[in-house]
């Protein structure tokens, strides 16, 4: 239950750190919260020879809800390193991204969100982690930065399998932007994440996040359903959601909506839910999150 | 690029109601690359058999300095390097708590943080706690005087976690307390005593 040997570098600065990686490649890994990281070093499941520790970089740490021309929706902007506990006592993604906000108290214990950070998690690539399918259905960006430059990456593009992501082995996750949805006299957009796990903080056997957006006639005009711990990435049932768009949603179509999601899942079952009860959990999650939305948040 | 055509797979299961890491499916396909656990082991020979580091950290209130490997966790640190055994060490993984210290006054799994990372950093251990070895921190007489633990293992970790809990929540409601201990357990107590003497903190601040 120790790490093996490594290297390990404090990162001083963003360039160096960029640098370093693209000196190492794949034999480096990146440390930040170490959450998901060292536990799995600790186990000797990852053996990276060298750790390149960003915790000690300036500015790689914050949020801002920048402000863009009218015809644009504006952005939340998260640096990577910002840690859980930040954004969980974040006002401003209290304000302006309720999903965010009503996720993070479900993302593993206080001690682990006082460590972990919003980039970490993304770049773990867990598809049972809370965070990757949040970031699906928000259509979040992800900006990748190495000493080739950078480039953004879509959410929806960004996880290719277990624990695989879109990021080159001389890439790092700098920032997360996501496009935030104000109301309009044309279109509300209303949230809701829901999972069950069997303890408070633990891996969820299932989980749901969901996005419905209405016009002035209470239409639905865009809806996302994204599934955590659903397969080898964050799932989005996108048959499920598209079967809402057009409509007044009734309960019937609620019921419906998530008879087809039960079908889009793919969980890989486990000691704690077989298959057939992570699927029967989403239906009912997607039952709930969908009716409180149009309850209680229109 | 991370082996496209290759997956590592933890499948989670929980044979102690624990999170627990425990199968490993190597799942590889049109392997055209060796898998990625097994490059990284090739490269053993160009690790450093120790990676030596001289850090300073601040442990209630003392500064310390020693020269460490940057594989040594912080909580062997604690234990082994300062002699400071308050700390326990459960799981080693990130699941029990009984390692949690404040670093930097928040809450923090010792075992999933390296020694190298407290460098230049303040710990608080449950031996800080106490005001002197004859009056012990309200908190501690408070689970004193509710029996709030019974073989004692876990509450150091349990203490240092409501210590920050309380600091930032003075008056929390029994579900507060009960959120906030999510992240440690107890195999005796049923947490019971272990709330209501969190509680009567409260009453007393």
């Amino acid at each position: 239950m120790k790490p093996a040997a490594f290297k390990y570098i404090a990162a001083e600065s963003l360039a160096q750190a960029l640098a370093l990686k693209a000196e190492y490649g794949d034999e480096a890994k990146w440390l930040a919260g170490g959450q998901s990281l060292v536990p799995a070093m600790n186990l000797r499941v990852a053996q990276p020879a060298v750790l390149i520790d960003l915790n000690p970089i300036e500015g790689m740490a914050g949020l801002t809800v920048k402000e863009k021309p009218t015809s644009e929706p504006h952005a939340l902007v998260i640096k990577a390193m910002t840690r859980y506990r930040t954004l969980e006592r974040s006002a401003e993604i209290a304000t302006h991204c309720p999903l965010l906000h009503e996720t993070m108290p479900h993302v593993a214990h206080p001690q682990i969100r006082n460590r972990g950070t919003l980039g970490g998690n993304l770049a773990h690539a867990d598809p049972a982690s809370e965070l990757p399918a949040v970031m699906m259905v928000l259509n979040a960006k992800f900006k990748a930065q190495s000493v080739r430059g950078e480039r953004w990456i879509a959410a929806r593009d960004f996880f290719y399998t277990l624990f695989t992501t879109a990021l080159a082995a001389d890439e790092l996750l700098t920032e997360i932007a996501i496009p935030l949805q104000p109301d309009t006299p044309t279109a509300r957009t209303r949230t809701c994440f829901m999972e069950i796990a069997r303890r408070r903080g633990d891996y969820a056997m299932m989980g749901v996040a969901a996005s419905v957006t209405l016009d002035a006639n209470g239409v639905c005009t865009d809806a996302q359903l994204g599934y955590l711990n659903a397969g080898d990435t964050p799932i989005l049932a996108t048959q499920a959601a598209q079967s809402l768009v057009g409509q007044s949603i009734s309960a019937a179509q609620i019921q419906a909506a998530a008879a087809i999601a039960r079908d889009e899942v793919q969980p890989p079952g486990n000691v704690h839910a077989t298959v057939a009860f992570q699927r029967h959990l989403a239906t009912v999650l997607t039952k709930r999150t969908l009716t409180t939305i149009l309850d209680f948040r229109f | 690029m991370l082996c496209k055509d290759f997956s590592l797979r933890f499948e989670m299961t929980d044979v102690t109601q624990k999170r627990c890491f425990v199968l490993f499916v190597i799942k590889m396909s049109q392997t055209t690359c060796p898998p990625k656990l097994l490059q990284i082991q090739n490269l053993k020979s160009k690790i450093p058999m120790s990676d030596l580091h001289t850090i300073t950290a601040t442990v209630n209130g003392k500064s310390y300095t020693r020269t460490i490997e940057s594989r040594m966790l912080l909580s062997d640190f604690i234990r082994h390097e300062l002699g400071l055994t308050g700390t326990h060490v459960g799981c080693e993984y990130g699941v029990c708590g009984a390692c949690t210290i404040l670093y930097d006054n928040h809450p923090t799994r010792s075992c999933l943080t390296l020694a190298v990372q407290a460098n230049g950093h303040r710990l608080e251990t449950v031996e800080g706690l106490a005001v002197s070895p004859t009056q012990l921190h309200p908190l501690q007489q408070a689970f004193h005087e509710a029996h709030g633990l019974q073989c004692g293992y876990c509450t150091p970790g349990i203490l240092m976690t409501m210590k920050a809990f309380l600091a930032e929540n003075p008056h929390p409601s029994e579900a507060e307390v009960r959120e906030a201990l999510s992240g440690n357990l107890c195999r005796c107590t049923g947490y019971q005593h272990i709330v209501d003497a969190v509680l009567n903190v409260k009453d007393e601040g």
